[in-house]
Parts: C-alpha cells; sequence; structure tokens
C-alpha cells in the first residue's frame, strides 16, 4: 500500500514539476503547429507569435494580428505571456515590450503589415532597407484596425 | 524577322549539337512586337527578361536554367506576352511576372525549384497546360507552385503540381479560374487569401496537408472537385476561413481527417457533395445561419458533424448511420437525424481529445449518446433526412485465391481444434 | 505434456467453443457489412476502427475471464494441490498454462481470420492488415498473461470472473472516461501528459496505440501527440516498443507465480 501512495505522490510531483511558473516561449514545430486562430500551418517562422497561458498550454499565431485576435476574444485573464518574433533575428521577444512597424507594402503571413522588433534601432534600421513605415507600441496594435489596407 | 530568321539559320549552320550557341536575350532585345521567337532545343543558362509583346515558343528539349538566385524568366511591364513549351530550372524563382498583361504561359515544366511561376500585379493571365515540380524538403521550406499576388482575370488551368509549399497560392486577386489542375504532396493543394469572384472546378487534390484552403475571401463557386487523402496532424480537405458566399457544389471527399471545415464564416452553401469515409466529415465554428448543408450524402465517416455550440443547418442529406424509417413514404425519414454526439463537441474545444477518435470507450459513448439525444432540437439536427443513396452499388465478384486461402486456413484452424481435443 | 493436457481441456470446453463461434461471427458479420456499403482506401476508417475495435473489445474479454477461470478453477477444484504433488515447479505449471490458452487462442483467431477471408473472397476480397494480425497476436499474448494473475489472486471461478469483468471494463472504459472526465478541468498539457502515462499502464491503449504507429496513421491521434509518436516510430522507439510489450507478458507472469508460493505459505 505505501508503494501505491508513493507511486502516487511521485507521479503528482512530476506533474506539477513540469508546469512551472516561468511562462517561458517554446520552440515552433513546423509539423504539427498550426495558428489557433486562422489554421494556417507556421511556414515563416519569423513571423510567428505565441502565448504561454497560465495553465501552461501553448497557443500559436502566425502573425501578430492573428495574437491580437485572440487577445481580443479571450481577454488576457489567462494569458502568463505572449512572445511575438524579432523580424530582425528571428528570436522570441515579449510583445509587451516590443516595438511594432506598419507599412501595408510588407508581406507577413497573413498580410496585416505589421512587425515586430526588439528594440527602436532596430525598427529604423529595417525602415531604412525595406521603406518607410509607422512605429507602433503595444498599446497601438489593441485599436489597430487589422486587416489588408488599399 | 529577318534577323531572327538568320540567327536560326546561323544555328541551324554552326551547331549541330544539343549545346546552344542560341542567344536568347540577344533574340528578345531585337524581336519587334509580335514576333514569334523559336528557341532551338538545348540548355540555355541565365536570367532572361522579356519586355515587350512577342511569343516564346520553345522547340523539344528546351531547357533554360540558373544558378543564382534571380528568376530564370523575367516578364515585366509588357503586354501580350506567350511563352510556350519550354522547360525551366532554378534555384530559387522560375517564371515571374511583373504588370503584364494579357500574359499566357503554356507547357512549360519548372522543376527543382523554390517558386515556379510567380505573377503580380498583372491582368488577363492564362497559365495552361504547366506542369511544376518542386524538391524533396519539408514544406516549411519550400515555395508556392503558381503563386498570384494582386492581380486581375486569371485562369489557371490544367496544370499539375507537385511537392511545393502551396501548389497554387492566390493573394488578392479578383475574378480567378482554377479548373481542371491537379495537386499532390504539397502543403495546400490552392491557397485563397483576401481575393473575391473565385471559380475552382473539376480539380483534384491528393494527398496534401489541406486540399483547399479558403481565407478571408468572398463570391466563391467551388464545385466538381475531388478532394482526397489529407490526412496529415492538421489536415482538412477544404478548410474556409472568414469566407463568404460560397457555394461549394458536387465535390468529393473522401479519406480526409477532416472534410470540409467553416470557421467564422457567412452564406456558403454546401450542397450534392459526396463525404466518404472521412475522419470528421464536417466541422463548423462560428458559422452564421445563412449557411446550410444540403442534399450531400454521407457515407463511412466516423464523425458526420461538430460543432460548436451555434452549430450549423443540415437539410435533406443522407446518412448512412440514420436509424429511422419512412412510414409516410416520402422518401425523408420520420424522425429527425441527430449528428450531434458529446464527443464531437468536446473535440472541438480541447484538441487533446483527439486521442480517443474513435476508440472503443468513445463507441459506446456515442450509440448512447444516440439514444439520448434523439431529443435534441437545434444543434446539428437534419429534420429530413434522406433515405436513398444514390451511391452506385459494388459489383458482385469473387477473389478465388482469397477465397481458397481462406477455406484452407479455417480448416487447418479446425482440424487442429479436433486433434487437440482427441490428444 | 503438461501443455497438452491443458489445451486438450481448454479445447473442450464449451465455453471455448461458444467464444469461438460468437468471435467468428461477430468479425465476419463487421466484415461483411462494411465491405458491401465502403469502397477499400487506405488510411484510417470507419472499416479499420470497427475492425480494431471488435478485437480490443471482445477479445481481451474473452481472454481474461476464461483465463483466470481456468487458474481459479484449478484452485477451486484442488486439481492445482494436485498437480502439486508432482514433481512439478509453480513457474512450469504457471507457464505451461500460459501457453497452453495462448494455443487455444491461436486457434480461435485462426479459425476467424479465415472464415473472414474464406467470406471476403466471396465479396471481391478483403484486406487483413498484417498490423491488424500481429497486434492479435500481442493482444493474446498480454491478455493471457494478465488472465494469469487475476486468476491466481481470484482463487474461486465465482471472485476471477468478477474481477476479470472489472479489469477489462477499468482497462476498456472507465479509464478513458476518467481521462476524458479529467480533461474538462486540467490543462491541455496535463490532460496529454496523463493521457501518456496511460498507453503505457493500460494494455488497451497500448495496442491501440501500437496499431497506429505500426501502420504509420499516427497523425489520427493528433498533433498533440506528435512527440510520442515520432518517438515510437523511431528505431529505438520500435525497441522501447517490445519491451514494454514484454514487460506486459512477463510481469503479470512473475507476479502470478509469486501469488500462488505467498498461498502455499499461508
Amino acid at each position: 500500500m505505501n508503494r501505491w501512495i508513493t507511486i502516487v505522490i511521485l507521479c503528482g510531483a512530476i506533474l506539477v514539476g513540469c508546469s512551472d511558473r516561468t511562462y517561458k516561449p517554446r520552440e515552433i514545430i513546423s509539423e504539427t503547429d498550426v495558428c489557433k486562430i486562422c489554421n494556417m500551418s507556421i511556414v515563416h517562422n519569423e513571423y510567428a507569435g505565441q502565448i504561454v497561458l497560465k495553465n501552461g498550454d501553448y497557443e500559436i499565431f502566425d502573425d501578430i494580428g492573428c495574437l491580437m485576435e485572440y487577445l481580443e476574444l479571450n481577454g488576457e485573464d489567462e494569458v502568463g505571456a505572449a512572445y511575438i518574433k524579432n523580424k530582425a533575428n528571428n528570436e522570441w521577444i515579449d510583445i509587451y515590450k516590443a516595438t511594432f512597424v506598419y507599412n501595408k507594402d510588407y508581406w507577413t503571413p497573413m498580410n496585416y503589415g505589421v512587425l515586430a522588433f526588439a528594440t527602436k534601432d532596430e525598427a529604423q534600421k529595417w525602415m531604412t532597407n525595406e521603406g518607410d513605415g509607422q512605429l507602433l507600441a503595444y498599446q497601438d496594435l489593441l485599436t489597430f484596425n487589422w486587416g489588408i489596407h488599399e | 524577322m529577318k534577323q531572327l530568321g538568320f540567327f536560326l539559320l546561323f544555328f541551324l549552320f554552326t551547331s549541330q549539337t544539343a549545346y546552344a550557341e542560341f542567344d536568347i536575350q540577344f533574340a528578345i532585345d531585337q524581336a519587334k512586337t509580335g514576333d514569334i521567337i523559336h528557341i532551338p532545343a538545348g540548355r540555355y543558362e541565365g536570367n532572361f527578361m522579356v519586355k515587350k509583346p512577342i511569343i516564346l515558343r520553345g522547340e523539344e528539349g528546351v531547357e533554360l536554367y540558373s544558378q543564382n538566385n534571380n528568376p530564370v524568366l523575367k516578364i515585366e511591364h509588357a503586354a501580350n506576352v506567350s511563352v510556350e513549351n519550354i522547360m525551366i530550372r532554378a534555384k530559387n524563382k522560375g517564371i515571374v511576372a511583373h504588370e503584364a498583361e494579357n500574359l499566357e504561359l503554356r507547357a512549360i515544366e519548372v522543376k527543382d525549384v523554390q517558386v515556379g511561376i510567380h505573377i503580380q500585379r498583372s491582368k488577363h493571365v492564362r497559365i495552361l497546360e504547366n506542369r511544376v515540380v518542386g524538391n524533396q524538403s519539408h514544406y516549411a521550406e519550400k515555395g508556392n507552385g503558381i503563386a498570384v499576388f494582386k492581380s486581375e482575370d486569371i485562369a489557371i488551368e490544367q496544370n499539375t503540381i507537385e511537392q511545393v509549399q502551396d501548389g497554387i497560392y492566390v493573394e488578392e486577386v479578383k475574378q480567378i479560374n482554377v479548373q481542371r489542375n491537379k495537386v499532390k504532396n504539397s502543403r495546400y493543394g490552392t491557397h485563397f487569401m483576401y481575393s473575391s469572384g473565385v471559380e475552382v472546378l473539376f480539380n483534384t487534390y491528393l494527398h496534401n496537408v489541406t486540399g483547399l484552403m479558403v481565407m478571408m475571401t468572398t463570391n466563391l463557386e467551388i464545385a466538381n472537385n475531388t478532394v482526397s487523402s489529407h490526412n496529415d496532424f492538421n489536415s482538412y480537405g477544404l478548410l474556409m476561413y472568414d469566407t463568404q458566399q460560397a457555394m461549394i457544389r458536387k465535390n468529393s471527399f473522401q479519406n480526409n481527417r477532416v472534410g470540409v471545415a467553416l470557421q467564422k464564416s457567412s452564406v456558403i452553401q454546401i450542397q450534392e457533395n459526396r463525404f466518404q469515409m472521412n475522419q470528421t466529415a464536417l466541422e463548423g465554428t462560428k458559422v452564421d445561419d445563412g449557411s446550410i448543408v444540403n442534399d450531400n450524402q454521407f457515407t463511412g465517416n466516423i464523425l458526420t458533424a461538430r460543432s460548436d455550440h451555434q452549430g450549423f443547418r443540415l437539410v435533406r442529406n443522407f446518412y448512412d448511420d440514420y436509424t429511422g424509417i419512412d412510414v409516410a413514404g416520402d422518401g425523408f425519414g420520420d424522425v429527425p437525424y441527430v449528428a450531434v454526439s458529446s464527443f464531437g463537441q468536446w473535440m472541438v474545444r480541447q484538441p487533446v481529445y483527439q486521442f480517443f477518435v474513435a476508440s472503443p470507450s468513445v463507441m459506446i459513448l456515442t450509440s448512447l449518446d444516440q439514444q439520448i439525444n434523439k431529443t435534441e432540437q437545434n444543434l446539428l439536427v437534419d429534420n429530413e433526412p434522406k433515405l436513398l443513396s444514390d451511391m452506385k452499388e459494388t459489383a458482385f465478384s469473387i477473389n478465388s485465391i482469397q477465397l481458397l486461402i481462406g477455406l484452407v486456413v479455417s480448416m487447418c484452424g479446425l482440424w487442429f481444434w479436433k486433434r487437440g481435443m482427441r490428444v | 505434456m503438461f501443455v497438452k493436457i491443458e489445451l486438450k481441456q481448454i479445447l473442450r470446453s464449451r465455453w471455448m467453443q461458444l467464444v469461438a463461434f460468437l468471435f467468428t461471427f461477430v468479425f465476419v458479420a463487421i466484415i461483411v457489412i462494411q465491405q458491401m456499403a465502403l469502397p477499400e482506401t487506405e488510411g484510417f476508417t470507419r472499416q479499420t476502427a470497427s475492425f480494431l475495435n471488435v478485437l480490443l473489445f471482445l477479445l481481451p474479454l474473452f481472454i481474461v475471464s476464461i483465463g483466470s477461470m481456468n487458474i481459479a478453477g484449478d484452485i477451486e477444484s484442488g486439481w492445482y494441490s494436485l498437480l502439486k504433488t508432482y514433481p512439478m515447479k509453480r513457474r512450469q505449471y504457471i507457464i505451461g498454462k500460459y501457453v497452453a490458452t495462448s494455443l487455444a487462442f491461436l486457434l480461435v483467431v485462426l479459425v476467424a481470420f479465415g472464415v473472414v477471408l474464406a467470406l471476403g473472397g466471396f465479396l471481391g476480397g478483403v484486406r487483413l492488415p498484417i498490423v491488424l494480425v500481429i497486434l492479435t497476436l500481442l493482444c493474446i499474448f498480454i491478455f493471457v498473461s494478465v488472465g494469469i494473475v487475476l486468476g491466481a489472486f481470484a482463487q474461486t471461478k465465482l471472485f476471477a470472473l468478477a474481477l476479470s469483468l472489472v479489469v477489462w471494463s477499468f482497462f476498456l472504459l472507465l479509464i478513458s472516461y476518467a481521462l476524458m472526465a479529467l480533461g474538462a478541468f486540467v490543462a491541455g498539457h496535463v490532460l496529454q501528459k496523463l493521457i501518456i502515462v496511460t498507453i503505457h499502464i493500460n494494455p488497451v491503449e497500448w495496442l491501440r496505440f501500437g496499431y497506429f504507429i505500426f501502420s504509420n496513421q499516427a497523425s489520427v491521434l493528433g498533433p498533440a501527440f506528435y512527440g510520442v509518436t515520432k518517438f515510437y516510430m523511431s528505431p529505438l522507439g520500435h525497441v522501447i516498443y517490445g519491451i514494454v510489450t514484454t514487460l506486459w507478458i512477463v510481469l503479470p507472469l512473475m507476479l502470478a507465480t509469486k501469488l500462488l508460493k505467498e498461498d502455499r505459505q499461508r
């Protein structure tokens, strides 16, 4: 009997151990990951976003626009952390601290034309190379009109 | 024209081997409006540019290739250009057309490329009878077979496309006709985004991740297509996301993970299709009341329909798992067909549940469900289930070898049994 | 010698003959109905699903109940006590039982598949995927073992029958239902981990999982299980699958030997 109790406790410990509270971003698995909102598979890694829910589940998005739509639909209560790829170096950055650039001619998987960068410098550098855009902060995205613009 | 003839003559005299002395770019530059340039057989390296209305026609065995990342053939700011019967190999893009009008690409074979044919900001383009084959790598690392951006009045007909990311990728296009193409082993067979006025007819989609992906597009007709064997982790036969006004008619959805899925879509009519042996035939989330699923045939699907709490309308379909009878004799079952099942609805909410699909426990649950849910009034209910299927009966045939083997095996079994009893 | 006697006894029992008949009948019915209604394709369809389910439903039920009652009957009737007076080890007794029962069920399955093939011949040929056949064999090997340990534990026929029914319904239904119910409360990744644990501790799920792995239809289980299925589809995974399967056969047999020994000491 004691053995069984130990096993149960061990299992519990393992399960708890698995769900740590730091909300780290995970890698994209291109075989299976699809956007939670629009269902497209993630093939353009450098535009992907993800939300780590407080219960430890991950939601993956192919474009910052889809991520924002998820936040609009579900609120931020369950969200532990949200990340977006830095277009400059393809690394995960916190969306609340990121700098965004919008230009309707930038291509993104959903063609919303919004790119994310870790710093203003990186964004400026991108704009000098790829055409001027409008600088946005996370707060601006909440009221941003997602969709294609002619 | 004279100049051109001279070149051809020159070629004929100097080079009997296949290796090309013919200078295509020079011929193009020299040609006048409407000229036909016949390219003699051979392999030509380079990045060729067309900026005027001419016809490029390859002889049998013409191959253009390039070893840099620029497109092999580029057509820019030109009207009435036509390219026929050539083979293209490229590291990156095969053919790129930018701001072209009245362009025709016919019988072109594009191999080992990232992107086969790329059309941008063009009008009245016909892409016919081409063949695009990508490489073996994972679809996330490849480009599209035929991609069309920001264009108008496009016809894509009778092409064969294999092993690319999206077979036919269409973004911001008005008036496009996709007909009698065949797309295999790619990510999406045909992928529409932000387009309108779309016709998809008589195409065949096989073994892709998803056959038809339609996103943020309005005004479609999807008819007479065969969409089969889409069985990857996130596969759909046809997925419509944020799409309005579509008629989906007389298609055959066979052996897919999900036959047709509608998400956030409105005014969709799914009519007279055949859903056969899909794991889930129909899935709908946030489908409006203006959408309707009528007169379809559902046979051999593990799950007929699943949805969120909104559901969608099912009318006069045939279901092979309908158990009611027709006493009234009007060809429709007397009690409604209820497609809703607890498991199906859970699976929509929490994808991890998919593990249990068709497991013994779920089978029992579903058959219990069917008894309990008979009183269901609103969600996924068909009040007029059709009783007669229009399916052909399988012909009676005898496989005699199998019959013989079977008989021998069972006789052996019985003989062993008897012997075992006696010892 | 002992195996032969045991085999004779099992084959002679009315129970076993009834089981053989029932199993064949259900199998044939399913094949014929599905075959007439549907054309053939590869992949996971309602036909393969029902095939698999009949296998996972009936075979464990029959095997566990008959296997356990067989052993418990020996103990109850005193046959086991009699055997103990012979110079035979407990281990030999258990292994003999195991081999005899397995052979008997192999015969049942042989007859059933034979009839299916023969009747399928009339319908233009059915496909009996090799994976399904191997799965059937594994199913027999694992559940005979489970049945024996249940019988050794139960000691009386009636208790053995009750116990096998409880265990069977746990493996087949209750664990799954519990997980599904739990899924409504816990996060997706927790449910996913619990399911992975269940696959290993529930022989029914283990066999079902094996079917999807070896028939290359792992995608049916859904993207959440991509990692596990990918591992088990690698060569190392195949080896692990073999090891776990062997454990499922050997461990119950060892436990049964131990149970009988403890019983004697009592």
